[in-house]
């Protein structure tokens, strides 16, 4: 396993009047697969450019495999940067450009074009070699960027949301490309993304940031089930909210009395009555009530339906507040009249303290 | 309204026509006068076809010394501005600042100023440390406005330069060096050469400069200037028509040059 | 900067403001101070100097011979004092004559004579007037190359403008003296039309009327004002002028209030550059004039310099000229609104 840990400690960056990131402790285990997931502007690619060398925090210092990289160039450090954009060398062949790093170590020509053709043929490209990079295709471009980044050897890759130029198709082929290429090499990744899906099906960690803090860190499948905040629990996924008071809670479940109704679900941030609080329920964890009456039940206004293919998204109102849920494309659902009662669970619905959630969706 | 249309389409290809003749007739009465017998340069005094002033040109050695030293006066020009151009560029176009606006009007002055200006504040200044007139003043007070030309012609290039590139360079252990030898240099080739050439152009050109900082010391064009007070003699006319044949050519070779790369275009789309 | 040190590191940004710092200082900076501090003293050579000091010097003889002939110890002392007084008094002429004195001030600007500060004024409304000029003969081309010919024609036309630029100055000016001397083109044209006759000296004598040297200048420069005109039309979008026609306006009133308003910086900057070339240029006027019409400006200048030996008159004079220049800069930046991003382009 080549891959070496990455770890920040108490790192902040300033602009300025402006914090980028405030104070942060991270530790990305070696050789995962690690994504940093979170908006733009949330910070994440100041963290990025922190671990690369072409920022040196404010405070605090960022330790690669244990060693300190407090005043090492981007050139100095075991980590290499796949770009936004690939910033390929236009005037160099694929080949020159995946040499380019062994050129910079002072190798040989024969010996670095060698190298060269071989991770080209790793990563598909053979034949390719002498060609520009503006001759290639977009995916064809993508792994000569990574051929590049492996060349030098490096213990972390880290990547600059690299899949946001493709189109839909070639974006999740990539994915399993991407995660095939980091569980072979054992390279460390560090993958920066605002895309949730492509987070999630790579990762084996997520840390999700918000205006230069880490709201949560963890395995995907536990920021998915079980988000701290308000914030990843919108932003990962979808998620339905309903904000209301606190009414009654012991130690595993709330009450909270919201504009329509009173609903029943997992006291997590272990809040008292008179809390403000919002309630979260998956789409998919909500359903219409049909025989059994669920914890919580509800009569909602339905407003219309999207197929997305397997599963339908019906969205409903309660009052004004906006309602989804998902269900299995199993029977036609040709609309319904009047109020529809809708219900889930207690034990699948999480009440936290209120706070800021992702609007933007 | 066609009519009318039409009537102003006529006027305005007449006035075009009357213009490039206003541009060209004066070139083909200077070129033909070399052709001309008569001792002085004229076309209307017409003594018959000769080739002697091209023989005497090759025998004048006022000329030869001349066009040795215009040459010499711009490759040195080449010399200095072009790293004094280029230096100025990357300072500007990466300094932040309010300073940005007063370093760029300063160094863009040299432009805006007389070219005799340029010649006597060099002539002043080194005088005082005793440098005399000559090539060596000719070369510093030509680059003085030659590498703001320089100069803006790199900025409009590192403008559409794009810096991830650089760092990319540095990611994959490129030292600070290799970045600019491998990166940027390669980039900014086809405007260094552009750069020369035009560098090349202006300083042989030139005459309002360099007439102060000759000193004893004559170039090509200086060497015609004081002939025009010193008699006249239809020698003057055959260097002008080489200059138009010289410019024909290169005029041709970069029409045939623009008109293959089209060909090619067109065959590779 | 710190984008310079970063990707260049620091021993290469150094080399760049160092060489930045050399350009502006002791090739443009410093040039121009030394030039104004040369304007601004003068070498004070008193003519009278050579007499006084023959007069000290008589009056010192005729007081030693004075003290030869004292008798009394006071009155010798008295003409020792005043020998001592004249000594000092012919020391200071002296040195005054092996080096005279730098006298600051504005002299040299002051004692400009009226015929200079005539040439100096008729310089800059002969260069105004070849501006305006040149402005009204280039703008209809710079507007047919960017937006009425076709791209091939326009290409040609771009072709025809710069082949006479790489012919030297001095070679296209001196084209135009043959075409306007005395027994030149035109003057054989009328000749041949029997309007003059070359026996009788009745030719036209173009040479001495200053539209000579207007129409070589404009020819000269004729290429500085096509430029700048021609890159600013050319971003003007096509889709307004045709807007323009659509909605009934006349093909001035859609020059007025479309294409003028926006090729304004492309003016200016021709407008600058015409003018600082005409009022500053030696050549044009050296070679068309020939002395005949009066001097320039600029020939008056050269004549301080490299005739009179008077260096410290011609940098005020350069000076003054600079003055004028960047004067005609400022106003036309504030009339024009452009800033000195627009001009250098």
């Amino acid at each position: 396993m080549r891959g070496k840990n990455v770890q920040l400690e108490n790192v902040v960056m300033r602009f300025g009047d402006f914090t980028a990131v405030h104070q942060t402790n991270l530790e990305v285990n070696a050789g995962e697969f690690f994504s940093v997931l979170g908006p733009s502007g949330c910070g994440k690619t100041t963290i990025l450019r922190m671990v690369s060398g072409f920022m040196e925090p404010s405070e605090g210092r960022v330790l690669i495999g244990g060693e300190d990289m407090t005043g090492k160039g981007p050139n100095k450090r075991p980590t290499a940067l796949i770009f936004q954009n690939l910033a390929l060398f236009p005037l160099m062949s694929n080949w020159e450009n995946v040499a380019f790093g062994l050129e910079a170590r002072g190798i040989d020509k024969k010996t670095r074009r060698n190298k060269a053709y071989e991770l080209l043929a790793l990563v598909g490209l053979s034949g390719q070699e002498m060609k520009k990079p503006s001759e290639l295709s977009g995916g064809q471009r993508q792994r000569v960027a990574i051929a590049r980044a492996l060349a030098v050897e490096p213990s972390v890759l880290l990547l600059d949301e690299p899949l946001s130029a493709l189109d839909l198709k070639l974006r999740q082929h990539m994915r399993a490309e991407l995660k095939e290429i980091q569980r072979k090499t054992g390279v460390t990744f560090i993958f920066i993304t605002h895309d949730q899906g492509e987070a999630l099906t790579m990762s084996d960690r997520i840390a999700v940031m918000k205006n230069g803090v880490i709201e949560q860190v963890g395995r995907t499948d536990d920021i998915y089930s079980k988000p701290l905040t308000p914030f990843v629990a919108t932003f990962v996924g979808e998620n339905n909210v309903l904000p209301g008071r606190v009414t009654n809670a012991d130690k595993d479940f709330a009450q909270i009395e919201t504009a329509h109704g009173i609903f029943r679900g997992r006291n997590q941030d272990s809040l008292k009555p008179g809390n403000s609080a919002m309630l979260f329920v998956r789409p998919e964890r909500a359903a219409i009530v049909n025989g059994t009456t669920p914890d919580n039940a509800f009569d909602a206004r339905f407003e219309r339906r999207d197929l997305e293919g397997a599963f339908v998204n019906l969205h409903f109102r309660l009052g004004d507040n906006p309602f989804i849920v998902h269900e299995a494309n199993l029977r036609l659902h040709n609309g319904f009249d009047g109020p529809i009662q809708l219900g889930f669970n207690a034990d699948d619905a999480v009440v936290m303290a209120s706070g800021e959630v992702n609007d933007d969706a | 309204m066609t009519k009318s249309r039409s009537l102003s389409d006529i006027i305005l290809n007449v006035y075009i026509g009357f213009f490039f003749l206003y541009l060209f007739a004066p070139l083909l009465v200077m070129s033909l006068a070399a052709f001309n017998a008569y001792d002085y340069p004229s076309v209307t005094q017409w003594k018959g076809w000769t080739l002697k002033w091209f023989g005497e040109l090759a025998n004048d050695d006022r000329i030869l010394k001349g066009i040795a030293n215009s040459i010499i006066v711009a490759l040195g020009v080449i010399v200095l501005s072009l790293p004094l151009g280029l230096a100025g560029a990357f300072v500007l176009t990466r300094l932040e600042g309010r300073y940005n606006n007063l370093l760029y009007a300063l160094l863009v002055s040299p432009l805006l100023m007389p070219g005799i200006i340029l010649g006597i504040s060099t002539l002043i200044f080194w005088g005082r440390f005793n440098v005399p007139g000559g090539l060596l003043l000719t070369i510093i007070a030509q680059s003085s406005f030659i590498a703001s030309y320089s100069m803006l012609m790199f900025m409009a290039r590192l403008q559409r330069q794009d810096r991830v590139l650089e760092e990319a360079a540095l990611d994959l252990g490129a030292s600070n060096f290799m970045v600019f030898r491998r990166i940027t240099i390669p980039f900014l080739m086809p405007t260094i050469i552009t750069a020369a050439v035009i560098a090349f152009l202006q300083s042989i050109e030139n005459y309002n400069t360099t007439v102060f900082a000759i000193g004893g010391d004559w170039t090509l064009v200086t060497e015609i200037g004081s002939r025009f007070r010193f008699g006249l003699s239809p020698v003057i006319n055959v260097i002008g028509v080489i200059f138009v044949i010289f410019t024909v050519i290169a005029a041709s070779l970069y029409v045939l040059q623009k008109e293959k790369e089209r060909q090619r275009k067109l065959a590779t789309a | 900067m710190h984008s310079l040190i970063r990707s260049y590191g620091k021993p290469l940004t150094s080399l760049f403001v160092c060489l930045t710092a050399f350009w502006l200082l002791v090739m443009i900076a410093l040039p121009q101070a030394f030039m104004i501090e040369h304007s601004l003293w003068h070498i004070d050579r008193d003519d009278q100097l050579g007499m006084k000091i023959d007069r000290a010097y008589s009056e010192m003889g005729l007081v030693e011979y004075d003290l030869k002939a004292a008798k009394t110890e006071k009155v010798r002392a008295e003409f020792q004092t005043r020998i001592d007084a004249l000594k000092a008094q012919i020391a200071a002429l002296e040195a005054q004559e092996t080096e005279p004195p730098k006298i600051y001030g504005i002299h040299n600007y002051t004692k400009m004579s009226e015929l200079h500060f005539t040439i100096f004024l008729k310089s800059i409304v002969f260069a105004l007037m070849v501006t305006v000029l040149a402005l009204v003969v280039c703008y209809p081309m710079a507007f047919t190359i960017a937006k009425l010919a076709t791209p091939y024609k326009a290409a040609l036309m771009m072709l025809g403008l710069i082949i006479p630029y790489a012919i030297n100055e001095l070679l296209r000016v001196y084209a135009w003296l043959m075409i306007l001397d005395y027994q030149g083109v035109i003057n054989s044209a009328l000749a041949w039309l029997g309007l003059v006759s070359f026996e009788a000296k009745t030719w036209v004598p173009f040479l001495e009327n200053p539209g000579s040297v207007f129409v070589a200048l404009i020819y000269a420069y004729v290429l500085f004002m096509i430029f700048p005109i021609y890159n600013t039309v050319e971003t003007l979008d096509k889709n307004q002028l045709e807007a323009a026609k659509d909605l009934g306006a006349s093909t001035w009133k859609t020059h007025m209030r479309i294409v003028i308003p926006h090729a304004k910086p492309g003016i200016a900057v021709g407008c600058i550059m015409t003018f600082m070339l005409s009022v500053g240029s030696y050549s044009v006027p050296q070679i068309m004039t020939r002395g005949k019409s009066g001097d320039w400006f600029s020939q008056l200048i050269y004549r301080q310099f490299f005739e009179s030996q008077n260096w410290n008159t011609g940098a005020a004079y350069s000076f003054s000229l600079v003055i004028v220049c960047l004067a005609f800069i400022l106003i036309m930046m504030k009339s024009f609104k452009v800033g000195i991003r627009d001009i250098a382009k």
